[in-house]
């Protein structure tokens, strides 16, 4: 076993040797150099592996005097990781630097070796003074490297920092000093002790000043200014190196300092200030103009969590892994994220549109590292963020788990606003781009990878291994992006297909929730990779994200707890996301598909850690919830899965994210992803409901509101799908108000109402999936979405025709398809509920719905023909095999909807009990309302369809076809004659008689939301004005804050 | 009764309202001929279109749709007729009742318009495009007040059966649901305005302005059975209403009279005022008449 001294006793003798081992040539220093990191990688590696596996901790005496006389060194697991964090980033920085003259010359390469001695000194020290000394080389450190051969920027930045560090150090040693003084030692432990025995007189104020100090040191808010000036003037690898080493020592030496704070009056204003950092700096941060401004803004603000969270370990609500995970996290992602803002070297945001086009697999550690930087999973942030968030709802911090969950949002805005740009314009650049090195790109593809130990907690929680194969396959395929993406599709369907084989007649059964969602979800998967033999993949990863798509959405589906519930829903989240953004124009829509994803997933979050500050841990447990609890659970959940489903007043996502993402995935995001909103709502949300509504007694019935947001949404999504001029963008509203029918029907709670709901799920998948796929062959063949770009293509076209009319009479409702029982069933639930205005209401908003129907078909296959679509071929086969695929089960559940009423029923009978509705005879479906008998319609309208048929072929002259310009003018030939496709503003009348519903309140509404919070955080930027007189004028005035707050008490 | 003989009787029936309804829209037209102070065509005018249509010896088509419009439209009627019990506790009247409540009507009554409107757009004439978004736009502004009036009638019925809503009402004329939920009577009968498209609702065959809308490029025996259809689909809505508003009927007498009636309604007020435009009747409708379906809907949910 190696002397843990080594690990600051070799780095340093390194330093002092270097400068002689240049004289044998750059190369040697860079050999000794990297060899002295390596062997600190080794040395720190075994022991953490050691303390893994329960070898104890390492106690180091200096001078052979135990404490507290000597000054000793300690080595815990802790301690090993960050250690290791440190050796490791220092070493691929070291790499990373190797090419940029000023940093890896014998001065840059001592100084980022001292830095390292530093940093690991002031992780293992126990010794106050000889943290006060370990601060100060890292300080001298961090400005000599920054200011090193920098422009002016970087030196006016080292400056303004070394000024503040300057007023830091000068806190921290006095307090140090006072400390000294009162309690007659300088050892950490030794003096944690003296204080909590008797808080001795004036020690506050004492306290007070190293707070400031390591408020100051810390960069915490608000005296973060000079830090995020840094990382706007300094190199970026310099920078991640930092983050590595120095960051880290200093945020965990505070760590270590906490123990001197318990009991005093400065523990809330430790978690105050970290939260305040937190947020503030999120919300700075999404005006940022500038990469690297932008990702200081949010170092400062990981930083703020984290010291937020320090309290809460100390008093032993949350664990101290849990903080180790987040600084991890943060470590790995942000270094990553530094190196990539080096490699691509552009400063300006707005300047990353399009990076790493022709470079995926650098694409890939962006969006590795931004997705583990806001916290998803299955990277170490998120189940840190988790079990921190378990915990403060455990000890009773609601308001805490607000704070920091809208913190999180912001946090969402300004790093997916990043990654929009970057997945923006795409295709138009393709400029010829400097060669890189492997030394440059090792670090951000060694880190990345290291993020995915996260992936050993997510087997955890899911426990299916359906789900995890699923999604391994896509992440080879995500790798193997030089397979063809036909191919990609081919394995997807058979991955897929295998999964449905596997859990055929165990788990995909139409009699239970899990099992008929599942079946939504394989069955859509399946329809949508066969349709994807007939079209290209709209991006070379495209393939590998969606299976990993389907694989959370099937671990999402079969867990059993709340974490594993919440880790593939997150997933789910982000996958979408990513299949939205891969089309041309797509960056935009998804962007905002993800911000409102987001805030769906906190809120849904919010609820899970009611449930979970409850004691329930498993989504079965959840039944055990009662109260306040339960209602404040089910509303937290119920909106979230409604803004997720993209309810009335949060819709205003969906319309273009639907529209713009690849026509390959449309119908899957309408088909199935919309419906994940409603098996969150009858599984997760359902199982807290009786509880939840039962609260407030007859006073109020919460699920009210639940029902008028469904109707709203049907209503006011039909209306506007009335208005679309672009066949994609009818079908998106149309989607969302489908989704509105659904999410009444659960709102019922009753029997009936739920089978009218889940009917509707089935059938919704498969019309409008079949609806979405014509469309995309006519997008295909004819190039464009516009109804005004189509028109007569019946005649090149007529299986899409078929596909498209069967489709829009299943949607409509009309008899003899599917439709009509979905919707009787749905007016039959409502009338027995009594919510009769609700009733006439949707019957209203459906009846709607025929306008925009007709308008679809009409202005794609009917009317006239345009010249340039005289030789347009009809879909490619595979696009109209899926379709056919999906109009088999509508024909099917036409004739024989008990097929699937049965087991719905039983499903319903579950949870409710029986419903009211019967079979009466073999196919009379009757409620307590009403009856109707689909066969009989069915027979009576072949028959008459097929007697009139006969009577117009034999009555009458034999018909003559005329061409479609052969038609009666009214005295007016107009030319061009093809003109004539009457499909511009189809509504235009219908949309004057709606004019003043049609203001667009909702938009406005969220666009006054995104300018306030702009406005507030463009404010806010002025308070950083770069001056350093005003950066130590806030820190005397947070002095003098803190003083005042502190002692009034 | 068995199975053949209904059907039968079903046949007749059908054949039967077809007539009564070339028939009474021929005496529409002397009525509205006299009014404008005109001598007007014969009241059996609307027999000699048809057969005159049929008997043409050439017919022009525009395409698989076009060509199946008329069926649609036919069998929509037809199927709509069949649907509605005329005379309720008359099995040879009652037709295929059996098949389905209120609320399958009510869709139903949409098939016949929405298949015509396929094959009237697959013709490419820019009029019949016009007429079908004027006519659907119509239709859903109408639908509300229609469907608050009905669900108004179902809830105090207790069900959406027809025959059960005709049951309801008997015991004299008090008991009709156009006097015991005359709200609900107002909103309907102001919809059935709009349902039948005279005037000031007839934006859908706009004379001057769109000639025939819709059925423009149709011709022969097209024409014919459309214009069959729309005869049949005319006299279905009627007894309808009257089954909803009306007490239904015991024998066919009375259903002539109170199906006469309802329909001279409409034809009083097309005979007094001029056309709206487009948006206007849909405004129409979500005015005064969804005031009176949401009242009358109120009512019976205070009455419970």
């Amino acid at each position: 076993m190696v002397s843990p001294m080594l690990l600051i006793a070799v780095p340093l003798a390194v330093a002092f040797l270097l400068p002689v081992i240049d004289h044998l040539g750059r190369t040697a220093t860079r050999v000794v150099h990297l060899a002295t990191l390596a062997f600190g990688i080794v040395v720190a590696g075994d022991w953490l592996y050691r303390l893994a596996g329960g070898a104890a901790t390492a106690e180091i005496l200096t001078g052979g005097w135990p404490p507290p006389f000597g000054i000793n060194l300690r080595l815990g697991t802790a301690e090993a990781v960050l250690v290791l964090l440190a050796y490791l980033t220092a070493f691929v920085a070291a790499l990373y630097l190797a090419d940029r003259e000023e940093e890896s010359n014998v001065r840059g390469t001592v100084i980022q070796t001292v830095l390292v001695v530093g940093a690991i000194g002031l992780i293992m020290t126990r010794d106050l003074f000889n943290t006060f000394v370990f601060l100060e080389i890292s300080g001298i450190g961090t400005y000599a490297l920054v200011v090193f051969g920098r422009e002016k920027s970087g030196l006016e930045a080292g400056f303004k920092y070394m000024v503040l560090g300057s007023v830091a150090s000068i806190f921290v040693l006095l307090g140090v000093a006072f400390l000294y003084k009162l309690t007659g030692t300088l050892n950490l432990d030794d003096m944690a002790g003296k204080l909590s025995q008797a808080m001795v007189a004036g020690s506050g104020l004492i306290l007070l000043l190293l707070l400031v100090g390591m408020i100051a040191e810390l960069k915490l808010f608000p005296l973060n200014g000079p830090a995020i000036d840094l990382y706007d003037g300094a190199e970026p690898g310099v920078m991640a190196l930092l983050v590595g080493t120095t960051v880290n020592a200093v945020f965990y030496t505070f760590a270590k300092m906490t123990a001197l704070y318990e009991g005093s009056q400065w523990v809330e204003a430790i978690t105050v200030v970290g939260m305040l950092t937190f947020v503030i700096a999120n919300l700075f941060a999404i005006r940022q103009k500038k990469v690297r401004r932008m990702l200081g803004y949010s170092s400062s603000a990981q930083l703020g969590l984290l010291v937020f969270l320090l309290p809460f370990v100390r008093s032993g609500e949350i664990l101290a892994s849990t903080v180790g995970l987040l600084v991890v996290n943060h470590t790995l992602a942000k270094a990553a994220l530094l190196w990539l803002a080096g490699i691509e070297g552009n400063e300006e945001l707005d300047g990353w549109r399009g990076a790493f086009a022709t470079r995926p697999l650098l694409r890939v550690g962006l969006v590795v590292a931004v997705l583990a930087m806001v916290g998803l999973p299955p990277f170490p942030g998120f189940w840190g963020k988790w079990h921190a968030l378990v915990g403060l709802a455990r000890g009773g911090h609601p308001w805490w788990i607000t704070i920091l969950l809208l913190g999180s949002l912001l946090e969402f805005v300004y790093y997916f606003g990043w990654l929009r740009r970057v997945f923006d314009g795409i295709q138009e650049r393709a400029e010829a781009l400097r060669p890189l090195k492997w030394t440059e790109v090792a670090g951000v593809v060694g880190f990345t990878v290291l993020l995915f130990f996260g992936v050993r907690m997510l087997g955890e929680a899911w426990g299916s291994v359906a789900a995890l194969a699923l999604a391994a396959v896509g992440v080879v395929l995500v790798l193997a992006s030089v397979i063809p993406g036909r191919m990609q599709a081919a394995v997807v369907l058979l991955a897929v297909a295998a999964t449905a084989w596997r859990l055929w007649g165990t788990q995909l059964v139409l009699s239970d929730f899990r099992g008929l969602i599942l079946t939504v979800v394989l069955f859509g998967a399946m329809v949508v990779s066969l349709a994807g033999l007939g079209l290209p993949a709209p991006r070379k990863s495209y393939w590998g994200v969606f299976l990993i798509l389907v694989g959370s959405i099937v671990a999402m589906i079969e867990t059993t707890s709340l974490l594993g519930f919440f880790a593939g829903w997150e997933i789910m989240t982000w996958s979408s996301y990513l299949l939205v953004s891969s089309s041309q124009k797509g960056s935009r829509p998804a962007f905002l598909y993800m911000v409102f994803s987001g805030g769906a997933g906190f809120l849904v979050l919010g609820g899970l850690m009611v449930a979970l500050g409850g004691g329930v841990q498993t989504l079965a447990g959840l039944t055990t919830l009662t109260g306040a609890a339960a209602l404040s659970a089910w509303a937290l959940l119920a909106a979230g899965f409604a803004v997720k489903a993209a309810a009335w007043g949060a819709h205003i996502w969906a319309p273009d994210a639907y529209a713009e993402s690849p026509d390959l995935f449309t119908p899957f995001l309408s088909g199935v992803i919309s419906k994940l909103p409603i098996f969150g709502l009858g599984v997760v949300a359902a199982a807290i409901a009786a509880p939840a509504i039962s609260y407030l007694g007859r006073a109020f019935d919460p699920t009210h509101i639940l029902a008028w947001v469904g109707g709203l949404t049907a209503f006011g999504m039909t209306l506007l799908a009335v208005f679309q001029e672009d066949a994609k963008r009818l079908l998106a509203y149309s989607s969302v108000g489908q989704v509105g029918y659904i999410i009444l029907g659960l709102a019922v709670m009753s029997p009936l109402g739920w089978t009218a709901a889940l009917y509707h799920v089935v059938n919704h998948l498969l019309f409008k999936g079949l609806l979405f796929l014509a469309v995309a062959g006519v997008i295909y063949r004819v190039g464009s979405r516009q109804f005004s770009s189509m028109g007569g293509l019946i005649k090149r076209m007529p299986f899409s025709f078929v596909s498209v009319l069967i489709g829009i009479i299943a949607l409509a409702g009309v008899p003899p398809l599917s439709g009509f029982a979905g919707k009787w069933l749905l007016y039959e639930a409502l009338m027995e509920r009594g919510w009769l205005l609700l009733t006439a209401f949707m019957m209203f908003s459906s009846v709607i719905a025929f306008l925009y129907c007709f308008r679809l078909i009409h202005s794609i296959f009917l009317g006239q023909l345009k010249t340039v679509h005289r030789d347009v071929r009809e879909a490619p086969w595979p696009l109209i095999t899926a379709q056919y695929l999906l109009v088999i089960p509508i024909l099917v559940l036409s004739v024989r909807p008990r097929w699937l009423l049965d087991p719905l029923q039983r499903l319903v009978a579950d949870r409710f009990g029986s419903s009211t509705l019967q079979a009466v005879g073999d196919n009379t479906l009757v409620s307590s309302f009403g009856y109707f008998n689909a066969i009989a319609i069915l027979v009576l309208v072949i028959v008459l369809f097929v007697g009139l048929l006969i009577f117009l072929l034999t009555a009458g002259p034999r018909a003559k076809k005329v061409g479609p310009l052969d038609i009666v003018y009214a005295g007016e030939v107009p030319p061009p004659p093809e003109e004539l496709h009457y499909a511009w503003a189809f509504f235009r009348p219908y949309q004057r008689a709606f004019q003043p519903v049609l203001r667009g309140a909702v938009s406005a509404f969220w666009r006054d939301v995104a300018d306030v919070s702009e406005a507030i955080a463009d404010a806010g930027r002025r308070f950083y004005t770069g001056n350093a007189q005003t950066y130590v004028l806030y820190a005397f005035l947070l002095v003098l804050a803190l003083a005042g707050i502190g002692l009034a008490r | 009764m068995s199975f053949p003989l209904k059907l039968m009787w079903s046949v007749i029936g059908i054949l039967v309202a077809i007539a009564y309804g070339l028939l009474i829209s021929g005496i529409i037209r002397k009525v509205m001929a006299r009014i404008q102070g005109r001598i007007g065509p014969p009241v059996y005018q609307g027999f000699i279109d048809l057969g005159k249509l049929l008997v043409l010896r050439t017919a022009t088509h525009h395409g698989v749709m076009f060509y199946l419009a008329p069926i649609f439209r036919a069998a929509g009627g037809i199927g709509l007729y069949l649907l509605i019990p005329v005379v309720v506790g008359v099995p040879a009247l009652e037709n295929f009742s059996f098949t389905g409540d209120l609320l399958l009507v009510m869709y139903f009554m949409f098939f016949g318009s929405l298949g015509m409107a396929l094959g009237a757009a697959e013709s490419g004439h820019p009029h019949s495009s016009i007429g079908i978004s004027r006519g659907l736009s119509q239709m859903t502004a109408f639908e509300l007040p229609f469907a608050l009036a009905v669900v108004a009638l179902a809830a105090s019925a207790g069900s959406f059966s027809i025959s059960d809503i005709v049951m309801a009402q008997q015991g004299g004329i008090l008991h009709w649901n156009l006097f015991t939920h005359p709200l609900a009577a107002i909103a309907a009968f102001l919809a059935f305005l709009g349902m039948n498209m005279y005037a000031p609702f007839n934006i859908v065959g706009a004379p001057q302005e769109i000639p025939a809308g819709p059925p423009t490029e149709f011709n022969s025996s097209f024409l014919s059975l459309m214009m069959a259809g729309r005869s049949i689909f005319a006299v279905a809505k009627m007894v309808l209403f009257m089954d909803l508003f009306l007490g239904g009927a015991t024998n066919l007498l009375e259903v002539l009279v109170k199906t006469f009636l309802i329909y001279f309604w409409s034809v009083f007020v097309g005979a007094v005022f001029p056309r709206f435009r487009t948006e206007q009747s849909i405004r129409f409708f979500l005015g005064w008449p969804t005031v009176a379906g949401v009242a009358a809907v109120l009512l019976v949910m205070l009455n419970r």
